[in-house]
């Protein structure tokens, strides 16, 4: 009887793997087949527009894993006709795959979104990148559409300082006050050398209008630390190891609307905006390059956008408003970013952090 | 465990029985020999070919680089600073904690004996995100130091190479303990007894008779448990991070994720060829050191241990095991349970302050959802392939009647070798090797699933081969004989005879693999790509983000999963497997 029963559940055992087998198997040949571009059905290019765009978009972002999975569902719960694939990494990381895959062949990606428009600039003059208008794209400030269409802004990140309202026990109002004796050990920030969002800070802050590199000097007397990412700051200033960090708006509001001790400092002198765009790649398929750009069509929609301000984020859109504990964005003040330091001095200017810093 | 015993490396000498060839048995071995020929062999040569491959041509270019960076001096030189303290107190810990519950009338000895070999079940990497809990900056304990003592900083920081040997040494410790629990078994009694009559307290005859009498079994353990600290990722991945800090695996890592670095894939294989030396010195002292032991005299037919009575030491000795239980299992599971329950980090938690949506929003997220079918597919189809291609290499190499073919050492290498060698090596090699279109078919490897699938095959071949090749040895070649003299052909002598009486093994063998890959990190981390996420990928992933609360909710997933399938197995096969 004993026995039966053993060999019951040691068969059920095997078939409950193949059974996971066999599901991971179907699920996967899909996608790996239709990468390679062999087995999606062609689809005409000349459809009229009330018809629903079909194609499989595959996306490479740094964006955090949880919202953008929600996005994406979203995007795919409007259009039915239209699936998406998503590879989400650090930006270091995102960009590392990108390479290795073009180095060795082509990239799998579609759309490529995250906090590097240093690297964006480089892959246009590859010719890599697609330009493209989305729809709505006169609703938002001209700014945001990079070089010409290359790539777009959908809602606006900005490098800010959060503090611990438990273990910040100095008055923090704009950068320079990271650098008191009373922080020393206890302020963080992300490493430029790993995140595109503090090399974008870096890039703000060393230039005309922001505190310059005596700033990093100071900083870098007064012990500070750094973390490879801005969820960990996240997690890090929430918890209280860290007493303040400098890190992007949305992480620091969200985390203090759900109750954690944080609050948000907006400096005096500016925060940095980051540019966080979208871009499509020249390289997808062509049966797919009209759900990439319904894609970024999407993202400009008021619907999207309000889902932007859901998830915490400012929007690019002013019609709909900002999210719980977010300043007017007439309000915001920010350092002007040079864009032309990323492409063209990026490299002075990673050699100079490294140097203050002894990497 | 008994199908684990120290033999994870041992290389099988040629059987002697010689048989007539046949077609089939042929057949079989050329298609195996295929498997492991794209498996490993291949893999392996591009990774050598790679190493002196230099923009001007080939040369010793690479060689010279990693000699010369910095960084990767460095990088050794923590190697060493962690792997060898390590390697010691764990295998000293398990050691000690074998013959606690072995030889000594420790209150409890059986249960004791299960729950110490828990941390076995624990891959290593969630291990590491255990402690980060509970050691970390912010963990349980350092907050409860700080609101106590009113200290400014915390007490531990997890995040450094001691660090790194506290929860290696935590975690590792279970492979020597059950390596040397079954041989502290087979010590004579007799013998303790005697020294204990002469005079000799416990503690000396444990330090001059039960040790010396165990040397080549400790000596098996400590070798094993080097060669899995070596090859350690995980562990290094997650508390290195934090402050940059490097052991030669992860900086292997490092320099693979350089693509702007010209040459960094060919610098990378010329510093895994240097780290695969160490791995290999290990293999080949654990098979003279598995030589030897044979002649060591451990009384098979002894009479049931008698345990040496400690007196009332026995309580101070129940006392250190409930420390060591509490600090290696007890500790991390709890604060990791605290933390997938916590809705707000940053608060203390309590039932104000407890949750089940961290787990809701790991079913909503579709990659992650996607990560387990993923790696329940792959440990499955590894599992199965392994199983199969181990049984043929195994018999063919035991039971012969191809002695004349080629290469039976060579093949018995090839299932050996990339196990020996830490686990990174054999993803760069597989980087090497198929991320170009293969030549003739145009396939790509690299970038989907199937990478992954033959990554896993090559490196847990091993498992299943010693296991199956363990059960053929102990079955008589007679059996199959008089089938075959009965005018059975070999291939129906071998379903007819062989494969009923190996049943259990091969089951073995399947499960073998499965509970490793399930969780596996090394070489998923290098080789996953778009909708091939892994589970071991997404909590790497997951905790690099900074999402504590769902970090820990799925390492919660994760071991439940494992420990549920050890004991189902262990149930099926009535104790033989699984802790």
């Amino acid at each position: 009887m004993r026995r039966a029963t053993r060999k019951a559940v040691s068969l059920a055992l095997a078939g409950m793997l193949t059974l996971a087998a066999a599901a991971g198997c179907s699920e996967k040949t899909g996608p790996s087949s239709a990468s390679q571009g062999s087995s999606v059905p062609i689809q005409s290019q000349t459809q009229p527009e009330t018809e629903a765009v079909t194609g499989k978009i595959t996306v490479y972002t740094s964006e955090p894993q949880d919202l953008v999975t929600d996005m994406l569902e979203d995007f795919v719960g409007k259009n039915p006709g239209i699936t998406y694939e998503l590879f989400r990494s650090g930006t270091g990381a995102v960009i590392s795959k990108i390479d290795t895959e073009l180095e060795t062949g082509s990239t799998d990606a579609d759309i490529i979104w995250f906090a590097d428009i240093g690297y964006m600039n480089q892959l246009d003059k590859e010719g890599l990148l697609r330009r493209y208008t989305p729809k709505g794209a006169e609703k938002i400030d001209p700014s945001f559409n990079y070089n010409d269409g290359m790539a777009w802004e959908v809602r606006q990140i900005f490098n800010i300082i959060a503090t611990n309202t438990l273990k910040c026990d100095v008055e923090i109002k704009d950068w320079e006050d990271l650098t008191k004796p009373e922080l020393s050990g206890r302020f963080a920030m992300a490493n430029p050398s790993y995140s595109g969002g503090a090399f974008t800070t870096l890039v703000g802050l060393v230039g005309e209008e922001g505190p310059g590199w005596k700033l990093y000097e100071d900083m870098k007397a007064n012990d500070v630390k750094f973390e490879q990412s801005n969820g960990n700051l996240q997690t890090k200033v929430a918890s209280g190891e860290y007493a303040a960090v400098s890190i992007v708006d949305f992480m620091a509001r969200n985390a203090a609307n759900e109750g954690s001790p944080v609050e948000c400092v907006w400096p005096e002198t500016g925060a940095v905006m980051v540019p966080t765009p979208v871009a499509i790649l020249s390289t997808v398929a062509e049966e797919n390059q009209a759900a990439c750009e319904a894609f970024l069509d999407y993202l400009l929609t008021e619907d999207a956008q309000k889902f932007f301000v859901e998830q915490g984020y400012i929007p690019v859109d002013p019609s709909v408003g900002v999210p719980e504990g977010a300043p007017a964005v007439a309000d915001i003040k920010t350092v002007k970013l040079n864009l032309q330091d990323f492409t063209e001095n990026s490299a002075a200017l990673r050699e100079r952090f490294a140097s203050i810093f002894g990497e | 465990m008994k199908q684990r015993s120290p033999r994870h490396f041992s290389i099988h000498r040629r059987g002697e029985g010689v048989q007539p060839r046949e077609l089939a048995p042929t057949l079989i071995w050329v298609a195996t020999a295929a498997v492991l020929a794209f498996a490993v062999v291949y893999p392996s040569v591009m990774l050598i070919l790679s190493s002196f491959k230099t923009p001007g041509g080939f040369g010793l270019g690479n060689y010279l680089a990693v000699f010369q960076d910095k960084a990767i001096g460095v990088s050794v030189l923590n190697t060493v600073k962690v792997v060898f303290p390590s390697t010691l107190l764990s295998t000293a810990l398990g050691v000690f904690l074998a013959w606690a519950v072995v030889r000594t009338d420790v209150p409890g000895r059986g249960l004791w004996r299960s729950l110490l070999a828990i941390p076995y079940l624990i891959p290593p990497f969630i291990g590491a995100i255990s402690w980060t809990f509970l050691l970390g900056p912010v963990g349980f304990f350092n907050q409860l130091w700080q609101s106590v003592t009113g200290a400014a900083w915390p007490l531990v920081d997890l995040y450094s190479l001691g660090g790194m040997v506290f929860v290696m040494t935590i975690y590792r410790y279970a492979v020597p303990y059950v390596v040397v629990l079954p041989a502290m078994k087979k010590v004579n009694a007799a013998v303790e007894e005697a020294a204990r009559v002469s005079g000799a307290s416990p503690w000396r005859t444990l330090r001059d008779v039960t040790l010396p009498l165990l040397t080549p079994s400790i000596l098996g353990a400590t070798l094993l448990v080097f060669m899995f600290i070596l090859a350690d990722f995980g562990v290094s991945a997650v508390l290195g991070a934090p402050n940059q800090i490097r052991l030669m695996t992860t900086q292997i890592y490092a320099i693979i994720n350089r693509p702007d670095l010209p040459g960094n894939l060919q610098l990378a294989a010329a510093y895994s060829l240097l780290l695969a030396l160490f791995g290999l010195g290990g293999l080949a002292l654990y098979d003279r050191v598995l030589a030897a032991q044979k002649y060591v005299v451990v009384s098979g037919k002894s009479a049931p241990v008698q345990p040496t009575p400690l007196g009332k030491a026995r309580w101070g000795l129940f006392a250190f095991l409930v420390v060591v239980f509490s600090v290696t299992t007890l500790a991390p599971v709890l604060a990791t349970l605290a933390t997938a329950f916590t809705k707000t980090f940053g608060l203390p938690f309590g039932p104000g302050n407890a949750t089940f949506r961290n787990f809701a929003r790991l079913l909503s997220i579709r990659n992650i959802r996607r990560a387990f079918q993923n790696s329940l597919f792959l440990s499955a189809a590894s599992g199965v392939i392994v199983t199969v291609v181990a049984l043929a290499v195994a018999y063919v190499a035991i039971r012969g009647g191809i002695r004349k073919f080629w290469g039976v050492r060579l093949m018995q290498t090839m299932v050996t070798v990339p196990y020996a060698v830490p686990g990174t090596i054999i993803a760069l090699a597989m980087i090497l090797a198929f991320a170009q279109p293969l030549p003739v078919t145009g396939i790509r490897l690299y970038g989907t699933i199937w990478i992954l699938l033959v990554a896993y095959v090559a490196r847990f071949m091993n498992l299943g081969y010693n296991n199956i090749s363990g059960a053929i040895t102990q079955i008589d070649g007679s059996l199959e004989e008089a089938s075959r003299i009965a005018g059975a052909s070999h291939l129906k002598a071998f379903s007819s005879i062989m494969l009923p009486l190996l049943k259990p093994s091969l089951f073995g063998s399947f499960f073998l693999v499965v509970a490793p890959t399930l969780s596996e990190i090394t070489l998923s981390s290098l080789l996953w790509s778009v909708g091939s996420e892994t589970v071991g990928t997404v909590v790497f992933s997951t905790q690099e983000e900074g999402k504590i609360l769902l970090t820990a909710a799925l390492a919660v997933v994760l071991v439940t999963i494992v420990v549920v399938l050890n004991y189902l197995v262990r149930w099926v096969s009535k104790d033989d497997m699984g802790i």
